[in-house]
């Protein structure tokens, strides 16, 4: 048996090392690129989702490579990712590419005991005991944290860099290390390096930049192909951003804590008052908070037809309107051009930056004078 | 006051009970009637513009309802009869409308479970106030529209009104006038919001009477049998319209009753694209035409491909009679 699974953001990192230390075959597929999505786009349906193009692309490299069994989560009803095992698999067939699949569904639709059957599949050719499993689960689930956290600090700091693009540098050089590293304990310290390594960076702390908000749909939100790269776009315009949604917070809610969707559920949001499927719901829950801390402006990304994200843009329309949250939603589809979605962001950034230095005049600020010239002698 | 009861998604499905029900609430109840292209453009004016035809459509009943009533019913349907879930849209469906905005004139928005009674009891039964009747008139109401349902049979419950509702009245698709009985017949699928719309989908059940097509509906088709079909796939499918139209092409195609398959779509539609695939990918090559409907009113695009399926299903009709009609097709394989 030969493992594989889709790659959605640094999936491929925290796969390598979890599969090589259980002692797994396993086959990580070639990274996304646009060759990939033309391939994968060849042979999905037409309106489907951007993630399930990228994911045929990535099952056919994995195959090419010599897989034979994929596993892959197969929760979020009634959003499109339910059901896309099946129509993976039919897909993959037509191919001639005939895979064993292990599709990870929650235990409220499939009982405890399927999903442990399912999960003791993945991990049948493994000479580890039970407990040494644990171990390693434990160990690759503090890897996937320790990294995140250095990157939300790195999506925080990179604007006070005194030279710029040091922060993104570490943060570069740390995962390009990680897919180098031969085991857990190893990767976890090039982790604890590179943050010591980022305090380091000599820092302006009396900048000021702008405070974004990045939510949406979770596949285009982790995977940095789908979303154009977005974060190192923000770093290079000096922004200081925070994002939630990743592949740890999807464990913490969904693996580690099976009670997730009834907390999530309860959790009051006079906008959203129900969970619709996908995680609509924690996009308004982000805006809501967002609003709340004073962030400048929410960024929303979604691939091209996602269901639930589209209810969520309806409500921030609402939002921009009546209260003046400034949102702007991204929505990738296939398209490989950058120009369009950079000068979306930078206008929206200038705008942002432009509001700001009108509310520090307004409010009686008088001294400063914006960054693009806006005076206010005569008041 | 004045209750709005749009008459678009699935209206048409539930319509004879929604009209019970208000009926025996003694509540002044305004229709939307039935779309067109002043609601359609209101529609397009006022929904995300992401968002697909039917839901575009929606927005535009609620809003010319808007105008002349106090209330607007906008339900938030969980999940439907059999337990299965529509599309993420539909639980959505009053912040997709009302932009999350909570003066709005919205009611109904209460999680409605049609699989579990007492739930769906207690979540009517909410909104009385918002009516402005009794809870225990509101009970009432909600009781006799039970016993209406016990006392239908399934197939007159759902989905039969779709057909005859684009006729203006009349027979079901076993009644169909003017056909003889050697017509094509056609599987009509899609969601049925799609199909009964008249407007969106240009008089397309009088289309293809025209062309002497006999669109089959299989609405006498049961639960069971729809879900006999589903064996073979690795995870139940969770939405009502997968499991129904993939039941359906299913089972006609096993019966031999169909010549080929019309699927009705909306373009950008999320189940669609899943549920149309697992067609094509069970059916061979057998004849299948997808027509995906958008905010476009030209109707020349469609009867052309209206007029080709056709006359593809005559020719392969006749080939596999033997006769074929023009030599030159002798040659082609079957």
């Amino acid at each position: 048996m030969k493992l594989t699974f889709p790659r959605f953001g640094d999936s491929n990192i925290y796969g390598r090392l979890l599969f090589r230390e259980l002692g797994v075959d396993f086959v990580v597929p070639a990274p996304n690129s646009a060759e990939g999505l033309e391939r994968g786009a060849a042979r999905a349906p037409e309106d489907i989702c951007l993630p399930f193009k990228l994911m045929i692309d990535n099952l056919l490299s994995a195959w090419e490579q010599g897989a034979d069994t994929v596993i892959m989560p197969a929760t979020m009803g009634p959003c499109r990712l339910g059901e896309y095992g099946e129509l993976l698999a039919v897909t993959m067939r037509k191919q001639g590419c005939d895979f064993r699949w292990i599709l990870l569904d929650s235990i409220s639709a499939i009982g405890v005991k399927e999903l442990v059957h399912r999960l003791a599949q993945a991990v049948e050719d493994s000479l580890c005991s039970k407990r040494q499993i644990f171990r390693v689960l434990r160990k690759t689930y503090t890897l996937i944290k320790e990294f995140e956290k250095l990157e939300a600090e790195v999506r925080r700091l990179s604007p006070y860099d005194k030279t710029a693009g040091s922060s993104k540098a570490v943060l570069r050089t740390c995962r390009r290390a990680l897919e180098q590293a031969e085991e857990l304990s190893e990767a976890i310290n090039i982790v604890r390096q590179s943050k010591k390594e980022l305090h380091s960076l000599p820092r302006d702390m009396s900048k000021r930049p702008l405070r974004l908000l990045v939510t949406g749909e979770i596949y285009t939100q982790i995977e940095a192909f789908a979303n154009h790269y977005i974060e190192d776009t923000l770093m290079d315009l000096g922004v200081s951003f925070e994002k939630n949604i990743s592949i740890g917070w999807w464990v913490r809610n969904t693996v580690l804590n099976p009670f997730g969707g009834m907390l999530a559920e309860a959790k009051k949001n006079p906008l959203m008052p129900h969970r619709i499927g996908g995680y609509a719901k924690e996009t308004i829950n982000e805006a809501l908070r967002c609003k709340k801390e004073g962030f400048d402006g929410i960024l929303q990304l979604f691939p091209v037809g996602c269901m639930p994200e589209i209810v969520a843009k309806s409500v921030f329309d609402g939002l921009a309107k009546d209260e003046g949250l400034p949102v702007l939603s991204i929505v990738y589809d296939e398209m490989g051009g950058e120009a369009g979605y950079l000068t979306r962001i930078e206008a929206f950034i200038d705008m942002l930056e432009r509001k700001r230095d009108m509310e520090n005049v307004l409010s009686g600020d008088r001294c400063r004078i914006g960054k693009h010239g806006f005076c206010c002698n005569g008041r | 006051m004045r209750i709005g009861i749009p008459e678009a998604l699935l209206f048409r499905r539930y319509e004879p009970f929604i009209r019970k029900f208000f009926d025996n609430l003694e509540v002044d109840v305004v229709y939307s009637g039935p779309t067109n292209g002043e609601i359609m453009e209101r529609g397009i004016a006022h929904c995300v513009d992401e968002a697909c035809l039917p839901m575009k459509i929606f927005q535009g009943h609620v809003v010319k309802l808007q105008a002349e009533c106090d209330k607007v019913v906008v339900p938030r349907l969980m999940k439907c009869e059999f337990g299965d879930s529509i599309c993420p849209k539909f639980v959505g469906l009053p912040e997709l409308v009302g932009k999350g905005r909570a003066g709005s004139k919205i009611i109904f928005t209460e999680p409605l479970y049609l699989n579990d009674r007492n739930k769906l009891r207690k979540a009517v039964i909410k909104q009385s106030k918002q009516i402005g009747v009794s809870k225990a008139k509101v009970n009432d109401a909600f009781r006799a529209v039970e016993e209406f349902v016990r006392a239908r049979k399934q197939g007159e419950c759902y989905g039969a009104g779709a057909v005859s509702s684009c006729e203006g009245g009349g027979e079901n698709t076993g009644g169909i006038t003017g056909i003889h009985d050697g017509a094509i017949k056609v599987a009509l699928l899609g969601h049925p919001y799609n199909i009964s719309d008249s407007y969106a989908n240009m008089n397309l059940v009088s289309k293809l009477k025209r062309l002497g097509i006999c669109p089959v509906t299989g609405d006498e088709l049961t639960r069971e049998d729809m879900d006999e079909q589903m064996t073979g796939l690795m995870k139940a499918p969770y939405w009502r319209f997968y499991r129904e139209n993939f039941g359906k092409a299913m089972a006609l195609l096993k019966k031999g009753s169909v010549d080929g398959i019309l699927y009705v779509s909306s373009f950008c539609c999320g189940t669609d694209s899943v549920t149309i695939e697992m067609i094509r990918s069970r059916i061979g090559d057998f004849s299948m035409l997808v027509l995906k409907l958008d905010e476009h009113t030209a109707e020349a695009g469609m009867d052309t491909r209206l007029e080709a399926f056709a006359e593809l299903l005559e020719r392969r009709r006749q080939k596999s009679k033997g006769t074929v009609p023009f030599d030159f097709l002798k040659g082609e394989k079957a």
